[in-house]
């Protein structure tokens, strides 16, 4: 099919199928109207001769009659003579049609040949008595040559109008023949034509079908394809003649052109699936539009169950009901938000921590708001971390009691609150008495056992909006807020000494005790720094006299020397 | 011109006077003594002679004779068979000519007729009346 590249080569096949299938209609016609030409000829050349003949031999040998009858009425020899004369002429005619039956008409020649003998026998016998008839003064006197001669001459006469009628008919019979001849081949010509056209119409539309619609069908799927973003394959390789294919391949070629330049929608969708951000596209009516695999994964929820709900339904009710609609309205109007931290609600009811952030999608032209691009990153699990590391660095493994920082830290909030609303704190620094030699005695995992009983005890000791921390080693601090004054640090300073003082499980029926120094606000001084100080210094006075006591602070307690 | 006119008359007189003075007065019909009939129409002679009646009631076929004696001939023609002489010659020669039937025989004169019916039984002629003898039976026309 290679001749066929371009499409005026396949209109011109067409055109030449349709010329051929012309030209051997005619073709077809013409060797009809040829073999009828024939036939026809024949009648001309033949048949219609042998018919004219013959009549004319018949009408002669009438007319010859005629004369003999004149002469034999008249007595007229002159008419014998015009009947004699006419003898040379139907004799000739006669012959002529014996030659021309002998070449064609097989079956007449037999006819004719007895037709002219009889014509002949007749002839001479006739010729003979008619003059004898005539010159004799009494033509009655030879009556039966007359009747004999009259029989012939009518068996004769039969004889000819019988034949020369056959001839006639058989040029009716042959132009009978040709008609007969003619409507069968008008009647083949016409199944001939019929066939003819539903076979080029057959040719001709599976050309078509071939070269001009099916390669066109294929360039119109490949263009609708390419416009739903669909792949295409790329088209065969071809004639360079070939409209089509050359353009199948040019429309190929600005595809890869294009892909190259642009990004096509299953790009943009892939990015989208897998972004680790979660995205959410909002309506600007807060209805969800559309979200992304992260989202999906995210939030524990299938896509249809989320489409066209109102966002409220994934956010937290712990959220302030008024900030995220103020949020969305503001969004709404143009707003950018980023990075804001919200609480979300999953499908299975849990709360998620995450970072927010939303902008306001345009149309095209800019004019007016579409929806709202919403991005959400899960900060659940930095949330965790931040929370591990804060204990990790204001809390003591040990024990789980806030460690010496944050202590410090509380002691001044405390301070500070305590100086707003003139209240007291009692700050208290406990020392487990010779803990390090029980430790070097007993081992360090029973000390640290001891250490793990004892905060417990001083949690027990003190209320639960007081805090206890350890301080290092074997120190531990109290800090009571809100104090009525120096008794109630009194009595908690006795609770502890004696909750303490209780016997250890694992320690036998050794008796831990404690020396704790005790520094209040305002009176022992009015910053966190100066009570800590100072309770210390009242700490080691009490250790000094001996420790399994408590002391309050007072100016006459030295200070300690580091 | 009046002279010229009455020589034609006169000549005409003449002629008829000669003819029924020179020609046979009249002819009579002839059959064979043993032949039953004795009157036949005119008609029927017609007929017979124009050879169209070609046989007698009992079968036989009639045998017709003409008579060739000139005048007789003539009266024949004219009394008989109301025609012309050179008619009924006319016609008997295409009889002859057609072959298709047998024209009357001829006979010279009475004479001859008379011998030939007189011993043909089937036979029929005409003859001058004067001629009428015993030898043939006359068939009356009625």
């Amino acid at each position: 099919m290679k001749i066929l590249s371009n499409i005026k080569t396949k209109v011109w096949s067409c055109v030449w199928i349709a010329l051929l299938a012309y030209l051997f209609a005619t073709i077809a016609t013409s060797i009809s109207n040829s073999r009828i030409n024939t036939v026809l000829t024949h009648i001309e050349e033949v048949h219609f001769p042998l018919s004219l003949k013959g009549e004319r031999a018949f009408t002669l040998f009438k007319e010859q009659t005629k004369h003999y009858e004149s002469a034999l009425l008249t007595g007229d020899e002159d008419e014998l003579v015009k009947a004699n004369q006419l003898n040379d002429e139907i004799a000739s005619l006669l012959n002529e049609l014996i030659q021309t039956t002998s070449r064609s008409h097989k079956n007449f020649y037999p006819l004719l040949l007895s037709l002219r003998d009889s014509y002949e026998d007749y002839f001479l016998i006739a010729s003979e008595q008619y003059l004898a008839a005539l010159r004799s003064p009494d033509p009655f006197s030879i009556t039966k040559e007359m009747r004999r001669i009259g029989k012939v001459r009518d068996q004769l006469r039969a004889d000819f109008q019988r034949k020369s009628l056959m001839l006639t008919e058989t040029v009716v019979q042959e132009i009978g023949n040709s008609k007969q001849s003619a409507t069968n081949n008008s009647r083949l010509l016409q199944a001939l034509f019929v066939a003819v056209l539903v076979i080029i119409t057959i040719v001709i539309n599976l050309i078509a079908n071939r070269q001009l619609i099916l390669p066109l069908k294929k360039l119109r799927q490949m263009i609708e394809n390419f416009a739903r973003g669909k792949s295409i394959e790329r088209p065969e390789i071809c004639d360079e003649n070939d409209e089509i294919c050359t353009l199948a391949r040019s429309f190929w070629d600005m595809t890869e052109k294009l892909k190259k330049i642009s990004v096509s929608k299953d790009y943009v969708d892939n990015i989208i699936n897998n972004m680790s951000d979660s995205l959410i596209v909002l309506s600007p009516s807060l209805t969800i539009q559309r979200i992304n695999q992260s989202t999906k994964i995210l939030l524990d929820y299938e896509e249809n169950e989320l489409l066209d709900q109102p966002i409220q339904q994934i956010l937290s009710r712990d959220e302030e009901s008024s900030t995220p609609q103020t949020l969305f309205n503001e969004l709404c109007m143009g707003k950018s938000i980023s990075s804001l931290e919200m609480t979300f609600k999953t499908n299975t009811g849990n709360h998620l921590p995450v970072l927010f952030s939303g902008t306001p999608l345009y149309d095209p032209d800019g004019s007016s708001i579409q929806g709202i691009v919403c991005l959400i990153r899960d900060i659940s699990q930095f949330k965790k971390e931040i929370k591990k590391r804060e204990i990790r660095i204001n809390y003591d493994p040990l024990t789980n009691l806030p460690n010496r920082n944050l202590f410090l830290d509380r002691l001044h909030q405390s301070v500070g609150e305590a100086k707003r609303y003139q209240q007291k704190i009692a700050f208290f620094i406990i020392d487990i008495d010779l803990f390090s030699s029980i430790n070097e005695t007993l081992g360090h995992e029973t000390g640290n056992q001891i250490l793990q009983e004892a905060a417990e005890r001083l949690k027990k000791s003190v209320r639960e909006t007081d805090t206890v921390a350890r301080m290092k080693g074997d120190e531990f601090a109290v800090l009571l807020n809100r104090i009525n004054g120096p008794d109630d640090a009194d009595i908690v300073a006795r609770k502890i000494i004696e909750n303490i003082s209780q016997p250890f499980p694992f320690f036998g029926t050794e008796i831990i005790a404690v020396s704790i120094g005790i520094s209040l606000f305002p009176k022992d001084g009015v910053d966190g720094n100066t009570l800590l100080k100072n309770a210390d210094c009242a700490m080691y006075e009490a250790k000094s006299q001996g420790g399994n006591r408590y002391l309050f602070y007072n100016e006459e307690i030295q200070p300690v020397l580091n | 011109m009046r002279n010229l006119f009455k020589i034609s008359l006169l000549t005409l007189w003449a002629l008829w006077l000669t003819g029924t003075c020179c020609f046979a007065d009249d002819v009579a019909l002839v059959i064979n003594n043993n032949n039953p009939l004795s009157s036949i129409s005119r008609r029927t002679a017609d007929l017979i002679f124009h050879g169209k009646k070609t046989k007698w009631i009992n079968g036989e076929y009639i045998s017709v004779l003409v008579n060739n004696s000139q005048e007789v001939y003539s009266v024949f023609c004219q009394k008989v068979l109301k025609k012309n002489p050179r008619q009924y010659l006319l016609y008997r020669k295409k009889i002859l000519f057609t072959g298709m039937g047998i024209p009357p025989m001829v006979k010279k004169d009475d004479e001859a007729v008379i011998a030939f019916i007189a011993k043909t039984r089937n036979a029929i002629g005409f003859i001058d009346k004067k001629s009428l003898d015993s030898r043939v039976k006359e068939l009356k026309i009625h």
